[in-house]
């Protein structure tokens, strides 16, 4: 285990010797466990190195993961709730096709998609990646709220009725506080799939001014006949910086949420 | 308060299956009902239809007078108390009894000194900022008892509220509800399938099985005037002793005939003339005899009665409940008991074999045989005993006790 461990982080080890190279030097002979000198200033440099300054495309990435994650976790609530609590003609058909969806790789929906944003004339933006997600988004989602919410007791909602709470009352003030942990779960695999996105931003997001920082990287970095490696790798380093702050905070509630959710393993 | 009443209610689900059907009661302002039965005989069901939570397939919800069948919970004015308390985890105390205010939109300030007075009321003053998580099994069932005072309903409504609870908590609980229903002249509706709680706690008892009301009453009511098997089964612990035979014409005693065709006359009991077990007389029929009016004497004692063994003994302190199988009529004369041996034909009868030749007796103080002793068990020096219909099951009158 511990030398199948290694090899899974030699790919990231090598990111991080790449990173801290001084830039034309990444491939010098001998090589060197760690890189000498350790060239810090790559940290310093890297946000204006590229053609395009980095903080464009890191405003993009930020309204883009925002946005995305708000509206993914709102509509999986909404949806996850009435799948749980409410009682309407086709629901339990309408659960199936939901899950069923879980089969429809992203592949298959991205061209019908991109013809339906380009229609309505938004497709070179970043608008087509987050409205999506303001009408329900991934149905793992919805699935996970889904069984978040059966796992708490009817009753509680009934006890809310009786005290004179309607249905969106009931979602507000009684299932959504005790949500919490699931929705920090659900919401920080949110962030990271779409902070690292890139294959959606590359259909949509064709300007200089939509790209997101994936993309910018990739376009600042790698584009050119003259890659530069050191740089490249410190871009990705400091992007994965956001992401896993996130997971190392909240730990302990992302687990929590996959566990009360009944989807945990033990 | 307010009176409850519900005429021909019935309760079909979506998928055909009737919950409640023709379910007639008047429950009186003030007044303590309890709805009694087995899992599954609707009670619940009965009880959510007052609530609002289940819909009224037909039939009609009277609070007050008013029709409520189609008013939404809230506006019914009423307050329920749930099986598993279902308080808001995530709310302190406080906060769980003020919410049902504050939706209301009362007053801050009101608010905040009715949820004092409640919270005094029921002693829990002390945990008013703790959450459910961290109280006791009785202080979470105070909470959801104060979350229902605190908006002065017209009924209460309480779901089987002491079953999570120990069974001395639960002794404590059921007198603390007693007192407060008595103190707040509260209506109350409360449901459980523990007769004792039935018993201890009602002014009125519905007993209640696959939908239906069987027998409403005073829990003495119910106890001494059964209107049928299932209630006389029902009411009462350990539950009645019901044999399977016939009634013989003879003497002036009632004189049951196992269906071998010994027979027990039970001297101290009598049948009216002219009564509806008088018509009986020489036909099939139940016989039912409560375990507690019932007594043993060694199989050496003179006094008749029925020969058994002793099967089971369950000391129980203060008595004993002692399971026999019996093997034979003990005439007075007869010095040997055992000499033709009951058995019993269950052919178009609902009871066990079982259940007909074993009986459960209460012997009060100290039990002095042991498994496998022969004994004697006669009827004692308070009689009750029943007769039933074999077909219809309901109460047979016409007895005449303690002559």
């Amino acid at each position: 285990m511990t030398i199948i461990g290694m090899i899974m982080l030699l790919p990231i080890y090598y990111m991080i010797y790449l990173a801290f190279s001084k830039p034309g030097t990444e491939y010098a002979w001998p090589p060197t466990f760690i890189p000498r000198p350790i060239a810090w200033e790559n940290i310093r440099d890297v946000p204006n190195s590229g053609d395009v300054p980095l903080w464009g495309y890191l405003r993009n990435s930020i309204i883009y993961t925002s946005l995305a994650t708000l509206g993914c976790l709102i509509t999986q609530s909404l949806a996850g709730f009435a799948f749980a609590r409410l009682r309407f003609p086709g629901r339990n058909l309408l659960f199936g096709v939901t899950v069923a969806m879980l089969l429809m790789p992203f592949v298959v929906t991205m061209i019908p998609r991109f013809l339906l944003f380009n229609k309505i004339g938004l497709s070179d933006s970043i608008w087509p990646l987050i409205i999506p997600f303001w009408f329900g988004g991934s149905p793992y989602g919805i699935f996970l709220m889904r069984q978040f919410f059966l796992s708490i007791p009817p009753e509680i909602d009934e006890a809310a009725k009786i005290d004179g709470a309607n249905s969106w009352r009931i979602l507000w003030t009684i299932l959504l506080p005790q949500s919490v942990p699931v929705l920090v779960a659900l919401g920080t695999l949110h962030v990271a799939y779409f902070w690292n996105d890139l294959l959606g931003p590359l259909i949509y997001c064709q300007s200089q001014k939509w790209k997101t920082l994936p993309q910018g990287i990739i376009f600042n970095y790698q584009s050119n006949w003259n890659p530069q490696y050191a740089l490249f790798m410190m871009s990705a380093l400091l992007m994965l910086i956001p992401t896993a702050t996130l997971f190392l905070v909240l730990q302990r509630r992302f687990k929590q949420g996959f566990l009360f959710s009944g989807l945990g393993g033990r | 308060m307010a009176s409850v009443r519900l005429e021909s209610v019935r309760k079909e689900y979506e998928n055909g299956t009737i919950a409640v059907d023709d379910f007639n009661l008047s429950i009186n302002d003030g007044e303590l009902m309890i709805l009694v039965g087995p899992s599954g005989c609707g009670k619940s069901t009965v009880l959510r239809m007052i609530a609002g939570l289940e819909d009224i397939s037909a039939g009609t919800l009277l609070i007050d007078g008013k029709r409520m069948n189609d008013v939404s919970p809230v506006t019914r004015n009423i307050a329920m108390v749930f099986q598993n308390y279902a308080l808001y985890p995530h709310m302190t105390v406080r906060k769980n009894i003020e919410l049902s205010l504050k939706l209301r939109r009362i007053p801050k300030t009101d608010r905040k000194l009715r949820v004092e007075e409640t919270a005094a009321l029921l002693g829990l003053e002390d945990v008013l900022e703790s959450r459910p998580a961290q109280l006791s099994g009785g202080q979470r069932q105070r909470v959801a008892m104060s979350r229902a005072i605190v908006r002065d309903p017209s009924v209460f409504l309480l779901d089987e509220p002491l079953s999570n609870l120990d069974a001395k908590l639960r002794a404590q609980v059921r007198r603390d509800i007693s007192d407060l229903q008595k103190r707040l002249c509260a209506t109350m509706v409360f449901v459980t399938h523990d007769q004792i709680e039935a018993m201890t706690m009602a002014d009125r008892i519905v007993v209640m099985r696959d939908g239906q009301v069987q027998q409403v009453g005073t829990p003495n009511d119910l106890y001494k005037n059964p209107k049928n098997v299932f209630v006389a089964d029902f009411i009462g612990s350990p539950s009645m002793n019901i044999l399977n035979g016939c009634l013989v014409a003879g003497s002036d005693a009632l004189q049951f005939a196992f269906v071998t065709g010994q027979i027990w006359e039970i001297r101290n009991v009598k049948i009216k003339k002219g009564s509806e077990a008088f018509d009986k007389i020489g036909g099939p029929i139940f016989l039912g005899i409560r375990p507690e009016h019932l007594a043993i004497e060694g199989a050496e004692s003179k006094i008749a009665g029925l020969s058994a063994v002793v099967k089971s003994v369950e000391p129980l302190g203060g008595e004993a409940i002692v399971l026999v199988e019996l093997i034979g009529v003990k005439d007075r004369a007869s010095s040997n008991p055992g000499e033709s041996e009951i058995s019993v034909d269950t052919h178009g009868s609902s009871f066990s074999d079982q259940k007909q030749t074993q009986i459960v007796v209460k012997v009060q103080g100290r039990f002095q045989f042991t498994v496998g002793d022969e004994v004697i068990v006669y009827l004692n020096d308070d009689p009750m005993v029943y007769l039933f219909d074999t077909e219809t099951q309901m109460t047979v009158t016409g007895i005449v006790e303690a002559l």
